[in-house]
């Protein structure tokens, strides 16, 4: 028993942690809520949020948006960053995330496809539709890629990327042509593949929510199966576990958490892949820790590109082109961040 | 419960544990193993040894359901092993496979408790039971020291005896070992050899093990087997299945066999390839 104090030791950083980033993502919180044209206090938010007769239309109108564009950055940003930390796993690969592994392109198509050639070809598309078209492209797309990227035996780091960089560019091309088609309508279009937050309603972020809340069982079950394939292949099978049924559940789980977190705000790029990336050295690769950490260091990623977006006006920035009344969308900022990201990451990669 | 089985196991020695027969198996269309036959005794060592090539890797992961075999069968305790499911053969053997991926940021202890896969509900939660077979397992492979180091910043032969931890913690009465000592130096080599050999005889665990080193398999061995071409050529005690002759025909190896002046058990001496003679 002379384990004794390093693991108290290890319990009091792990409790230090915990309470460090609930702190950090409580302060993102209100910041996001609080600061902006109407600055909102606590009082005035809770005011704005019952639509006290003591808030003003401006406090109502701003604790209403903020809030739900806030609670929108959280979800999409802990679906992604949990379905990152899930493919990683599952492709024992530290490149994987959403955007490489053709999830997200293949959400996004879909979305894109369904939105201009469907059925109810009109913008008012709801939110579950959205979520249900994006959430059978992208599978489709992630088992391909899966696919693809195992028909050599063991999956390959950079014949991942070539296989996204090909497949990425397939997609790209056949929603080029759906925007061609798409009217008036490809304006808006082209707002939600770049990842804008803005004007989120009530009924989105609960539908959102709810999508993610009926993934949680079987992203629970995703983790020991995700624990035991990082091992490999053969000690999986050797520890009994079942390797073709896990990669399936693994993939499709990721899928489906990918889908429904970019449902409504469309192109969030990287989040997926940068999120377990920040999280690992502080927690390590046991799922049972990274999942939700890698979770909340997505949901703060998205909540601080948001928070640029929404406060930094682009006429303020030195800009070639005239951007007066325009926002740039949170997904912009995540591009940027994670780009440089991903170069880093291959750098230490390759 | 497992305990009581190895212990009854142990009254009746000349039990096979793993009974393979006819094995006919390979990659693709080409066999590999032409009709192999291999037994493991239970609550001895047995040991796979042969040429690069001749199929004795093949021949574990024919046994331990890693490959299927086009022909012929591999009995746990009088069960095919095919009509298993994963969960059930993993707990009833073993594997420490060849080169097994070390993610980073894992602790031993982390890595250890995958060992209890089989043992656990869908959501992976460990009981009591789960963390008495995590320490034991921990404990008898001299890594309490380093329970809470992440796997990858461990030398190669504390990283195998987490390997072995791992092993030990799906508490099965067999293990299977293919070439455990890859990549060890000569004394992590040993020191991993010596502790299979504590396992063995402190706790009944029926071993298979492929083994590169000739001296290492007549060290361990109650049993060796001789695999060339995808047949068993040899078969019997170290004594009788290691022979001159043997050694010249199968591994071109110009050697004469003495008796280790401590144990008594077989040491071959090389003295250089056949084409040298």
């Amino acid at each position: 028993m002379s384990s004794h104090s390093p693991t108290a030791v290890r319990n009091e950083r792990r409790a230090l942690l915990a309470t460090i980033t609930v702190l950090l993502v409580a302060f993102g919180l209100s910041v996001a809520i609080g600061v902006g044209s109407v600055t909102l206090t606590p009082s005035s938010w809770i005011a704005g949020l019952q639509r006290d007769s003591d808030a003003s239309n401006r406090e109502i109108i701003a604790a209403h948006a903020r809030t739900t564009r806030a609670a929108m950055a959280v979800l999409a940003g802990f679906g992604l960053g949990v379905s990152g930390a899930l493919l990683q796993a599952l492709y024992r690969n530290p490149l994987a995330g959403p955007s490489i592994t053709g999830v997200s392109q293949g959400a996004i198509t879909a979305v894109i496809v369904w939105v201009t050639f469907g059925p109810a070809a009109t913008a008012e598309n709801g939110t579950v539709v959205m979520a249900l078209v994006a959430i059978v492209g992208g599978s489709a797309s992630g088992l391909a890629t899966y696919g693809i990227s195992r028909l050599g035996g063991s999956v390959d780091p950079m014949r991942l990327i070539l296989i996204g960089v090909l497949l990425g560019g397939v997609l790209a091309s056949a929603t080029s042509f759906a925007l061609l088609r798409a009217g008036e309508r490809a304006p808006a279009i082209i707002r939600w593949i770049s990842g804008a937050l803005n004007s989120t309603s009530w009924d989105e972020v609960w539908i959102v929510a709810g999508g993610l809340a009926l993934l949680a069982p079987f992203t629970l079950w995703c983790i020991p199966l995700g624990n035991a394939l990082a091992l490999g292949d053969e000690s999986a099978h050797a520890i009994g576990q079942s390797v073709p049924m896990a990669r399936l559940a693994m993939l499709l789980t990721a899928c489906a958490l990918t889908a429904v977190s970019i449902a409504r705000v469309g192109g969030l790029a990287f989040v997926g892949l940068v999120a377990p990336h920040l999280a690992r050295p502080r927690v390590g690769s046991d799922l049972r820790r990274l999942v939700p950490a890698a979770g909340l260091a997505g949901a703060g990623l998205v909540l601080i590109a948001d928070g640029l977006a929404r406060n930094l006006r682009p006429s303020t920035l030195p800009l070639p082109f005239d951007t007066a009344n325009n926002t740039l969308p949170a997904g912009l900022f995540l591009a940027v961040f994670g780009g440089l990201f991903f170069v880093r990451t291959i750098r230490r990669t390759a | 419960m497992k305990r009581a089985k190895t212990t009854s196991s142990e009254a009746q020695p000349l039990e096979a544990a793993v009974r393979a027969s006819g094995v006919i198996a390979g990659y693709g269309d080409t066999p590999l193993l032409h009709g192999v036959d291999v037994s493991a005794m239970s609550g001895r060592i047995t040991t796979l040894v042969g040429p690069n090539g001749c199929g004795k890797s093949t021949m574990l992961r024919a046994c331990s359901r890693l490959l299927e075999p086009t022909s012929g069968s591999v009995l746990i305790d009088g069960d095919d092993v095919a009509s298993l499911s994963t969960r059930e053969l993993a707990k009833r053997m073993a594997l420490l496979a060849q080169s097994p991926v070390v993610p980073g940021h894992l602790s031993v202890r982390q890595l250890v408790e995958q060992g209890r896969y089989a043992h656990v509900g869908a959501l992976g939660m460990l009981r009591r039971r789960d963390d008495d077979a995590i320490a034991r397992a921990i404990a008898l492979t001299g890594l309490s020291d380093f329970e809470h180091r992440d796997v990858d910043t461990l030398s190669g032969g504390e990283r195998q005896r987490a390997w072995l931890a791992l092993a030990l913690a799906q508490e099965s009465p067999v293990l299977l070992l293919d070439e455990p000592t890859n990549h060890l130096d000569v004394g992590a080599q040993w020191e991993l050899l010596e502790l299979v050999q504590q396992l063995n005889r402190n706790e009944g665990t029926t071993v298979l093990a492929v083994l590169h080193e000739l001296n290492h398999a007549a060290k361990l061995a109650d049993h060796l087997i001789v695999i060339d071409d995808g047949r068993v050529v040899a078969s019997g005690a170290p004594w009788e299945a290691l022979t001159v002759e043997l050694l010249r025909d199968v591994f071109r190896l110009d050697a004469s066999i003495i008796a280790d002046p401590r144990d008594g058990l077989p040491v071959i001496v090389q003295h250089g390839s056949v084409s040298s003679q």
